[in-house]
């Protein structure tokens, strides 16, 4: 039997008014994620790539409910014990998080944390390392103190920061980047979530300590059964971290297969260009480049046809700019891609 | 999961013990930093100068001076035949017009001095830090109404706010302590607290506290006031000298029900006609005159001085 | 070999800091050559930036040179007066900064910046400096009709291009590029890269392009100097560095970098953390992360050791000798 998915998102959008005045509605929108649809298996690690503007960070948001959807569903796996226990309504043995309020939306979020980009601003600069880790745990009231100090003890020694002893008072300016983004690690795992969103974690770190840190979540991911959402720029650093990657553009999803599938055999258009332009760390590679014209836009408002449109090297008139984007389809073996032309 | 590699790690000292050790190291970093600026060291020497002279008035009071004479209040000396006496080793400052030690008044005045300038302090900071988070976190209309009735309490000029009440309602010491102290609150310290709030509310660790399942509570407690307390700080010190100021100024008017206080001290001079005849009869003004500007200037060169501390560790981090 | 345009001798550079020297850049020495790209490569603390700063003589108040020489032909560029290197300072030599993109001020138009620049070097005035920005946004693949614009309506590649034309506006000899295309998208930035490179051909400046990312150096310069916590620890070819890395921390850098090209490789993890430069690790800086350190890396700094013409490394258990 094989197993249920651990995510299932349907239709996934996010529209940001533009404000045109304090009392007037506003009419235009920018479409910053827009009916994004794709599902996670229980520890399986997905990769969200894309250019600056794509919507990736804002999808990752949406699912841990640091923004709230304008449409669409975010079907996340329960049990029936944590169900009951939280307070929440199971569809078939999943809660739509995108409906959650209040008690039951805090509940919620003992299943899904985050690692965020920045190892220096996202920790509050006056609380030591034991205040960081342990406040999950503070906020959703586990554990006496006493619990909460091994607890931190516990997962400081997991993320590689041994002795704990010395780490647990220190503050966040005592530590290197990589040293604080393994803080932020014991942080998202120490209330054992089933799934982690990880927003560019080792974009700001040092070539030599990124490989570590990509190397604990591996591990830890296999340790205890997590699921992520890594969402990057890097496409070389998607490699290593997933087993399938999703390409978005303008708010949409365009390509999403398993990663080597990807990387040797990409079949969308953008999908190639971005591809060719990534430099390889080989002088003797020459590398065929697949220039496209112009630059990422706000979507703002966008006019019903492929949102690649205006960029794409193989635009053909009359197909691609008749209909509304181009949905995403199976193509064969898990590889989905959205283009009229494929 | 657990494993008993880390079983006995933190059972050496409670929490409280540990945060009270990490809280003393800290302020004694902060104290080598303020220590380097010299503005800093010579606001703190005043300060202490006069609170040195606040503690010594009772005890001098109990030991050394005759109550009858060298009371602030209700002191007379007999054996002097015209008030108000210059300087002499009786009397080290002279007498006032009313035959009191000039010099016991001084003293005593700066324990209500101080009170009053801490008091109002407090209650300033603690406003001003409460709807400056509140202001940030929320936005909106909250924001709008906490920011525009701050614009009103900065239009409107302090003292003549303060002359208009004293009008209204008998102000003691501790009644104009605690107008001063709301009218500074809502004002300008709050909107400065405010852009503060504001730059901590963008940062990313305050999404990690929301997606950790805090909740408003816990963020503008945990997360907002404690990154804005050395600001608040700051500002008190700016505070005090404001109310201090305003303080002498009333009490010149005569419109504040005390006793006695600096103000007290040239007001009665000024009733008594001796104002303009300062150069001769300089020690009714100038002592009572130097102490409100000195003491002011402390306050505001220790404020100065904090802020080296504060703003570059905030930047720092 | 034709003569270096510019020749880097043991220079050493620290700042003092109330916690004491940072030894930032320590008896660095290279030379560059006319036409060609010198890729700097190096993470945080390597001194990269700090080697630029120190080329350029733009160093804060507690920089001090402790020693060494710059030369551009018989001139020391360490040992003019700041009024003379103001003369070499945009004109022989220039430089995009990193984050350049800020370095742009929002209210003036871009194209009178350019211009300014050239005025204050002398290099053209009015009429004749608004036909040379007009060249070089050409050059740069920028619209020049954008010159009469703001800052604040380019985009963040536009931006880039901009001030690589400002570096370029007085025609020098050298060009320091520090990461200049760090914050920009992929796609962007394989644009300015290519437009770079073909500026510096046309012109035939030498450059010196610093960075971190090591795919970017493998496809931009000719020669690679690899830099670990303030000290040169290997220079060569690009492909003497990339197909025979002989220092450890190289080799162990281009094990480290993930590529999306070829098979997917065992990713290698350096142990440790950054040095400390405030009290930098004894004999070779790199020894208490590295798997062949012995004794003698503990206590004496390695001599450079040549191994190809132009392939010098200072390792005393290189690439190829595992003894």
């Amino acid at each position: 039997m094989s197993p249920e998915p651990l995510l299932k998102v349907d239709g996934l959008q996010k529209w940001f008014p533009v404000s045109k005045g304090l009392f007037k509605r506003a009419r235009d929108f920018i479409h910053a994620v827009d009916g994004v649809t794709f599902t996670i298996m229980p520890g399986e690690s997905m990769g969200l790539v894309g250019e600056s503007g794509c919507g990736k960070t804002t999808t990752g948001k949406l699912l841990v409910r640091l923004l709230d959807p304008t449409a669409g569903k975010i079907h996340f796996r329960m049990d029936e014990e944590d169900a009951r226990e939280e307070g929440v309504v199971l569809e078939d043995g999943y809660v739509d998080v995108a409906t959650l309020k209040g008690k039951a939306l805090k509940n919620f979020r003992r299943h899904v944390q985050m690692i965020f980009q920045d190892p220096y601003e996202s920790m509050n600069p006056r609380l030591t390392i034991y205040d960081i880790v342990a406040e999950p745990m503070a906020v959703q009231g586990i554990g006496t103190v006493a619990e909460r100090e091994e607890r931190v003890a516990e997962m400081l020694n997991h993320v590689g920061l041994t002795p704990p002893e010395s780490f647990l008072f220190r503050y966040p300016h005592e530590l290197s980047g990589g040293q604080r983004q393994r803080v932020a690690i014991a942080r998202a795992l120490i209330i054992n979530p089933s799934f982690v969103v990880a927003d560019e974690p080792t974009s700001m770190l040092d070539v030599s300590v990124r490989t570590g840190v990509m190397q604990l979540m591996q591990d830890l991911a296999e340790q205890f059964n997590i699921s992520y959402l890594y969402i990057t720029h890097d496409l070389a650093v998607a490699r290593y971290m997933c087993n399938k990657i999703a390409v978005m553009y303008l708010g949409k999803i365009v390509e999403m297969a398993e990663t080597e599938e990807l990387l040797h055999n990409p079949l969308h258009p953008y999908t190639k260009a971005l591809l060719s332009a990534v430099p390889i760390p080989d002088p003797t590679y020459k590398r065929e480049v697949i220039e496209i014209r112009g630059s990422v836009s706000t979507p703002i408002n966008p006019p019903p046809r492929c949102r690649f449109y205006n960029r794409c090297p193989i635009a053909k008139e009359g197909v691609c700019d008749v209909q509304d984007h181009p949905p995403l389809e199976d193509k064969g073996g898990g590889h989905y891609v959205a283009c009229y032309l494929v | 999961m657990s494993d008993t590699a880390t079983g006995v790690v933190v059972a050496h000292k409670p929490l409280w013990r540990v945060r009270l050790e990490l809280f003393w190291k800290s302020f004694r970093t902060n104290w080598a930093l303020f220590i380097e600026n010299p503005i800093g060291v010579v606001g703190l020497v005043i300060i202490l100068f006069f609170a040195l002279m606040a503690v010594l008035h009772p005890i001098l009071m109990k030991t050394v001076w005759d109550p009858t004479v060298y009371d602030p209040i209700t002191g007379y000396d007999f054996e002097i035949l015209r008030h108000p006496a210059p300087p002499s080793w009786r009397h080290l400052l002279g007498t006032d017009p009313l035959g009191r030690d000039v010099l016991s008044q001084l003293m005593y005045s700066t324990q209500t001095e101080f009170i009053l300038g801490v008091v109002a302090a407090l209650i300033t900071v603690t406003i001003a830090t409460a709807i400056g988070a509140v202001s940030a976190y929320y936005g909106g209309a909250i924001d709008t109404l906490f920011m525009r009735i701050a614009d009103l309490v900065i239009m409107l000029p302090f003292i003549s706010i303060l002359i208009v009440l004293s009008a209204l309602i008998k102000l003691t010491m501790f009644k104009l302590a605690l107008v001063i102290g709301v009218l500074s609150g809502f004002g300008g310290t709050t909107v400065i607290i405010k852009s503060q709030a504001l730059t901590i509310k963008v940062k990313p660790y305050i999404e990690a506290a929301r997606v950790a399942g805090g909740g408003d509570r816990h963020i503008i407690l945990v997360h907002f006031i404690p990154n804005l307390l050395p600001l608040s700080f700051l500002y008190m010190m700016f505070t005090v000298t404001g109310a201090i100021f305003s303080e002498a100024v009333l009490s010149f008017f005569g419109l504040i029900n005390i006793r006695m206080s600096w103000g007290i001290m040239i007001h009665t001079t000024q009733t008594a006609g001796y104002l303009l005849s300062v150069g001769q009869y300089w020690w009714l003004v100038v002592p009572a005159g130097l102490a409100i500007t000195l003491l002011c200037s402390a306050f505001y060169l220790v404020g100065r001085a904090l802020d080296e501390v504060v703003n570059p560790r905030l930047r720092r981090r | 070999m034709p003569e270096p345009v510019i020749s880097v001798d043991h220079v050493t550079m620290h700042y003092t800091t109330r916690k004491g020297d940072v030894h930032a850049v320590d008896d660095v020495s290279f030379d560059l050559y006319p036409g060609e790209v010198l890729g700097v490569v190096g993470e945080s603390g390597s001194g990269k930036s700090s080697l630029a700063f120190t080329l350029m003589r733009l160093l804060p108040e507690n920089a001090h040179i402790k020693g060494g020489h710059v030369w551009m032909g018989d001139v020391d560029l360490l040992a003019l007066p700041e009024e003379e290197v103001r003369k070499y300072r945009w004109k022989r030599i220039a430089m995009i900064f990193q984050a350049a993109m800020n370095t742009l001020n929002p209210v003036y138009k871009v194209g009178d910046q350019i211009i300014e620049a050239m005025e204050t070097h002398g290099v053209a005035y009015g009429e004749e400096a608004r036909k040379r920005v007009a060249e070089l946004f050409e050059m740069v693949g920028l619209d020049p009709a954008l010159m009469d614009r703001y800052p604040h309506e380019y985009s963040g590649g536009m931006r880039q291009r901009a001030i690589i034309a400002m570096a370029l506006s007085c025609d020098p000899d050298v060009l320091i590029a520090d990461e200049p295309t760090t914050a920009l998208d992929v796609i962007v930035q394989h644009r300015i890269l290519q437009e770079l490179l073909k500026v510096q051909k046309r012109l035939g400046m030498a450059m010196i392009y610093i960075t971190h990312d090591i795919a970017v150096v493998a496809e931009v310069s000719t020669r690679i100097a690899v830099m670990y916590a303030g000290k040169l620890v290997e220079i060569g070819s690009t492909e003497d560095i990339f197909l025979r890395p002989k220092h450890r921390y190289t080799e162990a850098l281009l094990s480290a970098f993930p590529s999306i090209h070829g098979e997917k490789k065992q990713l290698l993890t350096i142990p440790g953390e950054l040095p400390n430069l405030l009290d930098p690790p004894s004999g070779c800086r790199f020894h208490p992360r590295c798997a062949y350190a012995t004794g003698i890396c503990k206590e004496k700094e390695p001599d450079y050791r040549t191994f190809n013409p132009g392939h010098m490394a200072a390792c005393w258990h290189p690439v190829g000798e595992e003894s």
